[in-house]
């Protein structure tokens, strides 16, 4: 997602994924032990300009001078008997990239960074991209549609609508579906964030026919 | 026992008072860290761990340095021989201390907010260095009080022309304990500056000015306790506190090793940092002579307990466990690890801790009036306390070894939730330890608090004034024999010799089969060093209160009886 941006992109030298585990093989190791793996570190709800302050006070201090402290790993494999092999899967996808986010951070795209903002925010636990209907609405065709809420008014889906519901979803709920089920966004997206969710559901909706799916 | 001689070494009593307080605190924050070792989702978000931590921190120091205070004032006035001066001052000292010490524990959960109160460019409420957390205005205050302090003790102390070694120690001691404080008072963008004059404060003041405040506490504590030749102790005092000096002003480069300093450092460093322990050895051997002097009953065991505790537990924490991880070679795997904070809890409650226990131990029931107390409580405090501390340095030092292995020689991290498992043997025993040492810290608290308030139970019993039944006073044979210096000696010299082992275990590191990947040197190398240092020294603690505890078995009788015909008399 940081990749997304272009002066983020400039300074790592990569602008896909795929590139930046190439290059940062360090990174990408730790990316892939963590993904599906045991991990004790707590889901802290930081915001995507809180996340880039803390990006860079790490660069920060890994940019001092610590005298070659700590002293680099020089493990190459452990071959004595004794030696526990590492569980099959973190080998595996270690070794293997991912293809998802392959080809997609060309350039700032909303509607690619809204994906990776319903990806990463857990939206498509409840909303399918299709039309499928899940926990909430199935977002597919969902914009410019026209949709009854509780209380028996109609409204169509537009901008204002879509954003208002990630952000406070009690306040409109569709018909059909209950109240207090989803948490309110307001304090986790950044506008521009919105805005680009927004983007995203909205390309659903205009190409209801393409079998694309998150 | 000897009366209180001066009313204003009363003043002392309130500070001792608020060390026990804020050490029974300080004891709980611990146990609630070695909880959220074990689950990490304990109390998080409510109460998180880098919270309790430093609260845990920041109490280790303020209750050490109230049992200085009320060290310095209780011995004060009897060094220069008159009263304290100001009295009003030092009653301002305390509630200022009363204060700062909410003020620490109220704010560090601003940490946790952010809220750093920024004014003026400098952080007021909360500026979350290590160790001194509490914010600039705090800082003024104690400046302040330090200050207090230092004119107190000046103004009592006789003129200078008159002044023995202990009044240097003391005079130096608590101005230079004013003067490094100033490096913690101005803000530095440049985080590596700041955390180097971070550690201006805080190892200036362990490795500095405390150890030199300590060697005059407990030469003259030797003094009041044996009776000691002030003269042979002030030899003892005047070389301890010149070693320290020429040692550790500049061994304390050995935490300029990773912080961006010049590399020269690395060498000059681990040389005078690996002479830190000599004037800790010259301390140890003089407890022993100056405890031999005569061959009289101690009169006050819990106090001589925790007196022999500091002295010893200065040995092998600061001394030995320091001398393993000082070396640039050693260090560069021991640093941030579990392996520092054995060192780090044993020679800070060990030496400092416990001089302040030993002194309240020493000090309240002269104040309290009695004329003996049961000693038994407080004995078994000792116990459990001197026990549960060594066994917590053990889990410690066996935890870090396993960390630097996986951690660093192996590369897996933290996230990986791979180090935590690895070291989860270790991170059960420090609850175990914990609760042993916690049950016995409950107990002196209540005892020292209690004391001379508790009726006719616990008080002043003549026949249990000497807290061993004379019948249970076996002779001094086997265990209980005199304890002699050649014996001494070689005790020493066994904590030496484990002390090398793990220092080699600790170098081991270095070597390419080790680096490649096979853990057991090292792990062989502290699994014999770190058991062999602690039994030997609590074996040694043992003999020597054995030793001490069995001589005069006679004389104990009789004093037992003069106490009670002193009784019955009044």
């Amino acid at each position: 997602m940081q990749l997304q941006k272009p002066a983020v992109a400039d300074e790592a030298g990569v602008d896909t994924l795929e590139a930046y585990f190439d290059k940062y093989p360090a990174a990408a190791e730790r990316v892939h032990r963590r993904g599906g793996q045991v991990t004790i570190m707590p889901n802290l709800q930081f915001r995507t300009g809180e996340v880039a302050r803390i990006i860079a006070f790490l660069k920060y201090t890994s940019q001092m001078d610590t005298e070659g402290w700590p002293p680099v790993p020089q493990v190459a494999g452990l071959t004595f008997p004794q030696a526990t092999r590492m569980p099959a899967t973190a080998v595996v996808a270690a070794a293997a990239p991912p293809d998802e986010g392959g080809g997609e951070a060309a350039a700032v795209d909303p509607v690619a960074l809204g994906a990776l903002l319903v990806e990463d925010n857990g939206c498509t636990a409840c909303h399918s991209a299709g039309n499928e209907v899940l926990v909430g609405p199935a977002l597919g065709q969902l914009y410019g549609s026209d949709v009854t809420l509780a209380d028996g008014t109609k409204t169509t889906v537009d901008d204002a609508y879509l954003s208002r519901a990630i952000l406070d979803p009690d306040a409109q709920v569709a018909a059909g579906f209950d109240e207090g089920v989803m948490p309110p966004y307001a304090d986790l997206l950044e506008t521009d964030e919105v805005t680009a969710i927004v983007a995203y559901i909205r390309s659903l909706g205009e190409k209801a026919n393409d079998p694309y799916r998150i | 026992m000897i009366r209180i001689e001066y009313e204003t070494q009363r003043l002392s009593l309130r500070f001792f008072m608020v060390m026990l307080v804020l050490f029974f605190f300080q004891t709980g924050f611990g146990l609630l860290l070695a909880a959220q070792h074990i689950d990490p989702m304990l109390l998080s978000g409510v109460f998180n761990f880098n919270v309790v931590r430093a609260e845990h921190t920041n109490l280790g120091i303020l209750w050490i340095l109230s049992g200085f205070i009320g060290t310095i004032l209780f011995v004060g006035p009897l060094l220069s021989k008159r009263e304290l001066a100001s009295p009003w001052l030092i009653k301002f000292l305390f509630y200022a201390l009363i204060a700062i010490v909410i003020w620490n524990v109220g704010t560090q959960v601003l940490a946790q907010k952010g809220i750093a109160g920024w004014w003026l460019g400098q952080p007021w409420l909360q500026e979350g260095l290590e160790y001194l957390e509490a914010g600039r205005l705090a800082d003024i205050v104690i400046l302040i009080g330090f200050a207090i302090l230092c004119y107190v003790v000046l103004r009592t102390f006789p003129r200078l022309r008159d002044w023995n070694e202990i009044h240097w120690g003391l005079g130096i001691g608590v101005l230079a304990l004013t003067a490094v404080w100033v490096f913690g008072l101005f803000f530095i963008e440049r985080l590596d500056l700041q955390e180097y004059f971070r550690w201006y404060v805080v190892h200036y003041w362990v490795e500095g000015v405390w150890e030199v405040i300590h060697i005059s506490l407990v030469g003259f504590l030797v003094v009041l306790m044996f009776g000691a030749n002030v003269k042979t102790v002030g030899y003892a005092v005047f070389w301890g506190i010149s070693l320290v000096w020429l040692s550790g002003l500049l061994g304390n480069a050995h935490h300029y090793f990773w912080i961006g300093t010049p590399e020269f450092w690395q060498f000059w460093g681990s040389l005078f940092s690996a002479l830190e322990p000599l004037p800790l050895i010259f301390c140890f051997w003089h407890i022993y002579l100056d405890a031999h002097h005569d061959r009289k009953p101690i009169a006050n065991k819990p106090a001589f307990a925790f007196l022999l505790g500091s002295v010893v537990l200065e040995q092998v924490g600061a001394g030995i466990l320091g001398f393993t991880m000082t070396f640039a070679l050693t260090n560069v795997w021991s640093h941030g690890t579990w392996i520092t904070l054995s060192h780090a809890h044993l020679a800070l409650f060990g030496t400092f801790g416990m001089l302040g226990l030993a002194a309240a131990y020493y000090a309240v029931p002269l104040m309290r009036g009695l004329r003996g107390f049961d000693q038994r409580l407080g004995t078994l405090a000792f116990w459990l306390v001197f026990t549960g501390m060594l066994g917590l340095a053990f889990a410690f030092a066996i935890g870090g070894t396993i960390q630097v292995f996986v951690y660093r020689t192996l590369g897996l991290d933290w996230f990986g939730g791979d180090v935590s498992p690895a070291m989860q043997i270790a991170k059960l025993q420090v609850p175990v330890f914990g609760l042993i040492f916690t049950t016995g810290v409950a107990l002196l608290v209540f005892d020292l608090l209690t004391m001379g308030h508790r009726g006719v139970a616990g008080q002043a019993d003549p026949e249990t004034a000497g807290q061993v039944h004379p019948v249970a006073i076996a002779p001094m044979t086997g265990w209980r024999r005199l304890l002699t210096g050649w014996e001494a000696g070689l005790w020493l010299l066994g904590m030496w010799v484990f002390g090398a082992v793990i220092t080699l275990g600790l170098l081991s590191f270095n070597l390419s089969g080790v680096r490649g990947g096979s853990p057991l040197f090292p792990y062989l190398m502290s699994g014999i060093g770190y058991p062999g240092l602690f039994l030997v020294t609590l074996f040694f603690v043992w003999r020597f209160l054995a030793s001490l505890n069995a001589r005069g078995a006679v004389q104990t009788v009789s004093r037992d009886a003069g106490l009670s015909a002193a009784q019955a008399a009044e």
